[in-house]
């Protein structure tokens, strides 16, 4: 007798439920919608500029990828605090958690099948978007390595992202609450650490650094936890510009170049990574905590 | 003990000793004794807000003790090796529905199979098997959002069975339910009552429980005010019930008479009309009424009130 894996009963659940639900088609249908008019718009105009000129650029089209990669990247992180974020939240609002559990199904269980189903939303949503991205091989300039790069980068961000928004919605007891805090929470690592990054520009016109070649200030760092700075570096560095998260913090700055610039993606995905898991047990925890 | 249908079951399955249970300033459980012996109806009935939620929560394990212990067949629920073995015992139903609207009635049945572990051909048999018995069978289809909330309320039942649980306990299970549903579940439970499963509901309708409930206990703030067999809790309901007199002469002797009556718990009159509190049962009411006859008193009218669980409770706290 052949002894099927047994599937999680919560993923299962989830995929179910999410196949029918209004909000994720019309998230999809949004999506989808942004991603076609975007390209089309980018598209024409490229086709304008070609006929203006009467020679095809071909950087033009690698910068309608990155245009275009950098939009998916964004609808990715807007919409992942609203599927994600009243997860844990409604089912402590409909008593469905402690039925759950005391069903004996473990807090881990739980929590895993919560975010493999939002991931599962989030691959759905990043593969989809590959048609919108695929005009750029109309003329070529993009490896599919490079496409599929870019794809895994945003499923690990979309992942960093969903374990956020679990989290937040773990502490919350009002899934509406929760899904405030998750777009804080996301708000804060898109908006609030490039803020903080620019904060001493903007506020007092300073330069950066001391001297030339003075050490990159702390606060620079936060931007290790930014998922779209993350993406844009690793879509400059597909796109051949090797040193802009450097040009990026030195933004009128005297400081030197170091080990972490240098291998910036390498360690924004690790520790976003390791906060995602941080959280990940965290969200555990605060779903056992709060039975 | 053994059920109508052969079944041996265990004599006690639910005990709850002495369990305390405070949040904040207010005590959930307050020193609570609770005894649903191995196949028997239970209705825990109280005021709203005396604690019946609590009390069933307690023994789910959905709350912790203070102190106190909750026993199922002797092992207590509130030990980390017992926990395991709890979710197996218990089948647990929220005053709440619980459904997600996106659901099928089939998939949600389905779902809480794969959550206690059943899965494949005999999970999905025995969900259809749910359906049927609570005649749901032809709406395994629907969606959730679409169901009636009496027939919600008869899924959340079906779903505590999944498991063949040897104990239910059943948050207000009739509450928003229609007469034909109600009547059907009722079934359900005594047949499941018959076959040794212990049942455990609270109520807020004390009419519908009093008809098939082989136990009741009343609860008030936290505490078993009254326990027992039907006909025990009768018997107290009944003696709870004030007797009525109307006496035309020698009311001052009467007064006294009744006064110095041990039985006699209070005395309200106003001229010929007397209410008495009396804990003696109908023997002893007859033996007062002679005494007063002999006594030379004109009682012209002698009658107990008809009593209820509400003045049980007020007449016990």
């Amino acid at each position: 007798m052949i002894h099927l894996p047994k599937k999680n009963p919560v993923y299962e659940k989830e995929l179910w439920s999410a196949n029918r639900s209004a909000f994720f088609a019309l998230a999809i249908m949004a999506y989808h919608a942004i991603m076609a008019v975007i390209a089309l718009a980018v598209f024409s105009n490229m086709l304008s500029v070609i006929r203006e000129q009467g020679q095809g650029n071909y950087s033009l089209m690698l910068q309608m990828y990155l245009i275009l990669a950098m939009v998916e990247c964004m609808l990715v992180i807007c919409i992942i605090p609203g599927i994600a974020g009243s997860g844990i939240a409604k089912e402590r609002e409909r008593h469905a958690l402690e039925l759950m559990q005391i069903s004996g199904i473990s807090a881990w269980k739980i929590v895993l099948g919560k975010l493999k189903s939002y991931m599962n939303t989030a691959i759905v949503l990043i593969l989809s978007g590959s048609p919108a991205l695929a005009l750029v091989y109309v003329y070529g300039g993009i490896q599919i390595s490079d496409f599929i790069a870019g794809a895994t980068i945003l499923a690990l961000i979309a992942g960093y992202l969903c374990n956020i928004c679990l989290f937040c919605s773990a502490i919350s007891r009002k899934p509406g609450h929760a899904i405030v805090i998750s777009y804080g929470a996301v708000l804060f690592l898109i908006g609030g650490t490039l803020l903080i990054h620019y904060a001493q520009f903007l506020l007092v016109g300073q330069t950066y650094g001391e001297s030339i070649g003075s050490p990159i200030a702390w606060y620079h760092y936060l931007l290790l936890l930014n998922p779209l700075v993350t993406f844009f570096e690793v879509m400059n560095q597909q796109a051949g510009s090797k040193a802009f998260i450097f040009d990026m913090i030195n933004y009128q700055g005297n400081y030197r170049p170091n080990w972490v610039t240098e291998n910036w993606i390498t360690i924004s995905l690790m520790l976003q990574l390791a906060v995602g898991a941080l959280l990940l047990i965290a969200t555990v925890y605060e779903v056992k905590r709060k039975r | 003990m053994i059920t109508k249908t052969g079944q041996e079951v265990c004599a006690a399955v639910l005990i709850m000793r002495e369990v305390v249970k405070k949040v904040r300033r207010h005590y959930l459980a307050d020193g609570l004794n609770l005894h649903a012996p191995g196949g028997s109806l239970y209705a825990l009935v109280g005021r709203s807000g005396s604690g019946k939620t609590a009390a069933l929560k307690l023994c789910a394990g959905m709350m912790d003790p203070d102190s106190g212990t909750v026993l199922i067949n002797g092992l207590s629920m509130h030990d980390r090796e017992n926990r395991k073995k709890r979710s197996r015992l218990i089948g647990y139903m929220d005053e709440i529905n619980s459904s997600y609207p996106n659901l099928h009635v089939i998939e949600y049945l389905e779902f809480y199979s794969h959550v206690y572990g059943f899965y494949g051909l005999s999970a999905r048999e025995r969900c259809l098997e749910l359906l049927w018995m609570a005649g749901l069978e032809r709406k395994a289809d629907t969606l959730l959002v679409n169901l009636s909330e009496s027939a919600q309320r008869q899924l959340e039942f079906l779903r505590t069975l999944i498991h063949h649980p040897p104990l239910l306990l059943l948050d207000n299970p009739f509450d928003k339910m229609a007469t034909q549903e109600r009547q059907l579940t009722q079934e359900i439970m005594s047949r499941l009552a018959a076959e040794g499963t212990t049942i455990v509901l609270t109520s807020s309708s004390i009419p519908h429980v009093l008809d098939f409930c082989h136990n009741i206990g009343l609860i008030e703030e936290g505490r078993m005010l009254a326990e027992g067999t039907r006909d025990e809790v009768m018997r107290k309901i009944r003696e709870s019930a004030p007797l009525y007199m109307e006496i035309r002469s020698g009311q001052e002797k009467a007064v006294q008479m009744l006064y110095q009556n041990p039985k006699v718990k209070s005395l309200t009159y106003d001229r010929n009309y007397f209410m008495v509190h009396y804990s003696g049962d109908q023997e002893e009411e007859v033996q007062l009424l002679k005494e007063l006859i002999d006594a030379g008193i004109g009682v012209s009218s002698f009658h107990r009130g008809q009593g209820s669980l509400e003045d049980l409770a007020s007449h016990l706290s």
